[in-house]
């Protein structure tokens, strides 16, 4: 009797040590990979909107097209602080030995893809301006291999479970034309 | 064998497998980690140094001459390598850590390009024997901070000479250099035949000139009445402005004066020779551009340059690089304007094949300066950053030969900047609306009726941005040159409701808006400053009806000197040959040969031209305005910095040793600086200083004057004096005086000054008489020079504490780097000690030429400088 539960318990850290370990080391591999290519197409994205100070339709699709072939789904999102030079233009003109102070507001996500993925309308490129600063942040919304496995020991809960994110920010240096 | 066993077995396999596999990845990750970060840093230093370009062109007046803008790209350059040595946390070190591993920096300017690189700094013989002998004295060590007296062919790094646009098409009788620029403005230069051609402006297809209006693309352009505000004399005022090759110049109503800024001063104008109120650059721009077209039309040659005729600086054919297309077909069936014109392909080959050449040379060329173990190699840009560089102001970095893990960095960045005072751009014209915001002319606001176009008036992009000045209490104040306006939240803001569409297409058929947009963009580009700018010695062509009709052009050019003007005569159209001309026979009017007349006053000449069968009949009223009497272009015209041709007179002075109080007696021979440079220090009548000159370098030929002691001390200014005097040419000067001296009244301080502790010195009083001339120095550029120079003004330091101290007696002198430095010769201390030290530096005499002195030729600069007669 003895014997027989050693056997299993030695076949169990077999199958274990053989299959399950390599496994996991190739999927952690997997998404160190993944997390790169991310980061390399997130930048790369980034600095085309910035030198070209505008987000184009055809940059936003290839940067989806690149991340989504890591094989992951992932949820992007895009924010546009805008440069607004009004208010300290105001100040300064009613009192002159004042730099009056700009202000930045925020655009989301959803309102730049209303201009350059719209539902039904035809895309067009979101003008930027000098001065502007952009974000784009990017995490991923499935389950990769890596994940998967390291649940069967523990299992991560909460809002944010994602294993791969990344978040990228600049100035926009030229207006767009 | 067991199960356990083999499982043993697979993990003495598999792991080291597996740890060398995630090691090389982990590797890899990293490299690429390592050089997205890379990216990131070269990108941020490459557009602070762009930004710093920009602020420096647009708040600077000078910014428009080439030596200022060298300066603006020198600052670009070291807020370059500031960013830089901040982003790889290098704050300590200097930029020859980081300029080891960037082999160019490249800036793309409107019509051609710099590039940043290191260079063998070759001297000739007279600056190699000076600098030693400077050493040898006691002078500072050489650059490298080293003893050696090699100072010939040291690595430097700096800007390269401009290198413009530029290629050369031999076709026919025409052998012609072509420069273009961002835009569609040439400069075209050469032989065709006989005939020298020196023309430029903007190729416009769309541009009719019929019963004296102006069209373009349907729309009149007329001239304007033009304001911007500005601060001057402390107050802030809207005035009419007119900006005229590079420079704004301002009609104060309230004064009745045309006025400019120069170096943040007012500088009164009375002889302009164009109106300020009426600003007609626009009308003029397109004017010129019908010029520029009618010429190319009436040379065949030029008309029909291909591609194919383009040669490079051997003669050597470079169809192979720009393919075979024709130059100008789309000036007069097409529209060349547009960016997808054969006209601009050839445009951004030319630039690309000229910007490709010279880089790669000078990439390849820093593996022989650079201590880096790697080979720089130029590498290939791709074509969508070809054609930002070719469209943009831009600057491209490289940063080459960094280990970052797995392999070495190699990479680049281009940062181009659309709002700067370089290029005007369709995109940099805005349209202010009579409710004081101003739009993007994209903006679909101004199509759709949402915007009322009635007194909208176009403005360059830059006007928008503040600006600042002093007001009467000497408080800072901001403004705008487009004072009260805000921009548009849709356009301007947030840029969302900018169509994609190209601007000509939104505006054809707009009516209004499209002739407010195209007057601002023709007045924009027509003010902009060109080197070769001769628009101001054009005159108006007048009309021309049809192209096969009898026509006369007139073009005039006036002498450096502007004492006369020169007018050519072009005759064109059928008959044009055996056409009869006729002129007015007026004074001042002298007939050279039946096309070129020569003009000595200032007045209307008319010239007619009929057709041998007198069937035709066109004349042409020439407008000459700018001619000067000699004092008034002496008075006018003259300005420091410029450089004269001064004779010095054969004079030697021995400095004896009690009056210097150095152990030899010293000569200063004027010989010695007989073939030296003299450059205007002022010219200025209504301070009373007149028109004084200072010798571009010391005289002493490199030996120095040495000062030493209470002697050297007291007698300084006299013996700078007594100096200058032997420069004095009696012919052409009243007096001389050591540099540093008050300009209009250049006399020693008469007084002793006493001791702290009581009693006489035996000291001549200290003074700051210096201020006035160094300022000027300052302001003009007039410091340079390879040694340290005297100033002719004494100061002194004092101590005294617990009943001790001491008196520093110095000499006034500044420095090579141009800062004021006091050099201590005499020490008095409290219990008598007293100290004598020798101090050497170099001497540059001012002379005060006379009043009625005449310039004959020349044009300031140091190739041509004035030649003065009496």
């Amino acid at each position: 009797m003895g014997d027989t539960v050693i056997v299993i318990i030695v076949i169990a850290l077999s199958v274990v040590l053989m299959f399950v370990f390599p496994l996991m080391t190739m999927a952690d591999r997997t998404d160190d990979i993944a997390q790169l290519t991310i980061e390399t197409a997130t930048s790369d994205f980034v600095n085309s909107i910035v030198v070209k100070g505008k987000i184009t339709p055809e940059d936003y699709q290839s940067f989806l097209q690149t991340i989504t072939s890591t094989g992951n789904t992932y949820d992007v999102e895009i924010e546009v602080q805008v440069l607004d030079e009004n208010p300290g233009k105001k100040t300064t003109q009613t009192d002159r030995t004042t730099i009056g102070e700009n202000e930045y507001y925020i655009i989301t996500t959803s309102q730049v893809l209303d201009v350059i993925d719209p539902d039904g309308g035809t895309p067009k490129s979101y003008g930027l301006k000098e001065g502007d600063f952009v974000f784009v942040r990017i995490k991923n919304t499935n389950q990769t291999l890596a994940q998967q496995l390291k649940n069967f020991f523990y299992t991560v809960v909460g809002n944010d479970t994602y294993s791969q994110s990344t978040e990228k920010g600049a100035m926009v240096k030229a207006t767009g034309k | 064998m067991k199960l356990q066993g083999l499982a043993v077995m697979f993990i003495i396999i598999i792991l080291p497998i597996s740890m060398v596999l995630a090691s090389y990845t982990e590797t890899r990750v990293e490299t690429l980690r390592l050089q997205i970060s890379y990216d990131e840093k070269l990108d941020s230093a490459t557009a602070d140094a762009i930004s710093a370009f920009q602020i420096n062109t647009y708040n600077g007046d000078e910014s428009i001459f080439a030596n200022y803008k060298m300066e603006d790209i020198q600052a670009a350059v070291s807020t370059f390598y500031n960013s830089m040595r901040t982003n790889f946390s290098m704050g300590g070190y200097n930029n020859r850590d980081i300029e080891d591993f960037v082999p160019a920096l490249v800036f793309i300017m409107y019509d051609g390009y710099y590039i940043y690189s290191p260079y063998q700094n070759t001297w000739d013989e007279e600056t190699i024997n000076e600098t030693k002998r400077f050493v040898q004295n006691g002078g500072m060590a050489s650059y490298d901070g080293g003893t050696t007296t090699d100072y010939n062919r040291e690595s430097l790094y700096g800007l390269k000479p401009y290198v413009y646009y530029s290629c050369r098409y031999v076709n026919g009788s025409a052998d012609v250099v072509i420069t273009y620029a961002l835009d569609n403005y040439v400069s075209i230069k050469g032989k065709i035949g006989n005939e020298v051609v020196d023309k430029s402006g903007y190729l416009l297809s769309d541009v009719q000139l019929n019963n004296n209006i102006i069209t373009y693309r349907g729309n009149a352009i007329t001239a304007e009445n033009y304001r911007e505000t500005v601060i001057v004399d402390g107050q802030i005022k809207n005035l009419p402005c007119r900006k005229i090759n590079g420079t704004k110049y301002y009609y104060d109503e309230s004064t009745g004066q045309t006025f400019h800024f120069f170096n943040n001063q007012k500088t009164v104008d009375t002889l302009l020779t164009f109106d300020v109120v009426q600003n007609s650059n626009a009308v003029e721009y397109y004017q010129q551009a019908i010029e520029l077209k009618n010429y190319i039309n009436s040379h065949p040659d030029l008309k029909n340059l291909s591609t194919r005729n383009a040669v490079d600086e051997d003669g050597n054919s470079l169809e192979n690089e720009f393919g075979n297309y024709d130059i100008f077909e789309e000036l007069f069936d097409g529209t060349i304007e547009d960016e997808d014109s054969l006209f601009n392909s050839h445009r951004l080959d030319v630039i690309k094949y000229s910007v490709e050449r010279n880089l790669s040379v000078a990439i390849t060329n820093y593996n022989n300066y650079s201590t880096a173990t790697t080979n720089f190699q130029m590498p290939q840009l791709k074509d969508y950053e070809w054609d930002q560089i070719s469209n943009n102001i831009s600057m491209i970095s490289f940063l080459q030969g960094l280990p970052i893990g797995a392999k070495i960095y190699n990479g680049y960045s281009i940062v181009s900047n659309n709002k700067n005072a370089e290029y005007v751009s369709e995109d940099s014209i805005y349209i202010l609306t009579s409710d004081n915001v101003y739009h993007n002319v994209k903006d679909s606001d101004l199509y759709d009726g949402s915007e009322n176009i009635s007194g909208a008036v176009g403005y360059y992009n830059i006007n928008f941005e503040r600006k600042s000045a002093y007001d009467t209490s000497g408080i800072r104040n901001y403004y705008y040159p487009v004072e009260n306006a805000t921009g548009c939240y849709n356009s301007i803001v947030n840029r969302r409701d900018v169509s994609d569409d190209k601007i000509s297409d939104m505006l054809n058929g707009t009516g209004e808006l499209a002739r407010v947009y195209y007057t601002a963009l023709g007045r924009e580009r027509y003010g902009q400053y060109r080197a070769s700018n001769n628009t101001n010695y054009t005159t108006s062509i007048g009309d021309d009806v049809t192209e096969n009709d009898l026509k006369i052009n007139a073009t005039v050019t006036y002498n450096d000197i502007q004492s006369e003007a020169t007018v050519t005569l072009t005759i064109t159209g059928d008959g044009a040959d055996t056409a009869i001309i006729s002129y007015d026979n007026v004074p001042g009017l002298e007939r050279i040969n039946d096309t070129t007349y020569r003009c000595t006053q200032n007045g209307q000449y008319t010239f007619r031209v009929q057709s041998a069968d007198g069937t035709q009949n066109v004349s042409r009223t020439v407008n000459i305005n700018a001619i000067y009497s000699n004092e008034d272009f002496v008075k006018y015209n003259v300005k420091p910095g410029d450089y004269i041709r001064y004779e010095v007179p054969s004079n030697a002075i021995s400095i004896l040793s009690n009056e210097s109080g150095y152990e030899n007696t010293q000569v200063i021979n004027t010989q010695n600086y007989s073939s030296g440079s003299w450059q205007v220090l002022y010219n200025d009548t209504e301070h009373g200083y007149g028109l004084q000159i200072i010798s571009t370098r010391d005289v002493t030929n490199g030996n120095g004057l040495y000062l030493r002691g209470q002697s050297g001390y007291n007698n300084s200014v006299s013996i700078l004096n007594t100096i200058a005097s032997q420069f004095v040419n009696s012919t052409y000067a009243e007096w001389g005086r050591g540099l540093g001296l008050n300009p209009a009244n250049p006399v020693d301080t008469p007084n002793n000054a006493e001791l702290l502790w009581g009693g006489d010195s035996g000291c001549k009083d200290y003074d700051s008489n210096y201020t006035q001339d160094l300022t000027q120095l300052r302001s003009y550029g007039l410091l340079r020079d390879s040694t340290d120079v005297w100033l002719a003004s004494r100061n002194y330091d004092a101590q005294f504490e617990n009943g001790e101290g001491y008196h520093r007696w110095s000499v006034r002198a500044f420095s090579i780097s141009g800062t004021e430095e006091d050099k201590m010769i005499f020490e008095q201390n409290y219990n008598d000690s007293n100290q004598e030290k020798t101090e050497r530096a170099g001497v540059r005499p001012v002379i005060k030429l006379r009043d009625n002195i005449r310039i004959v030729s020349g044009d300031g600069t140091i190739s041509n400088p004035y030649v003065i007669s009496m």
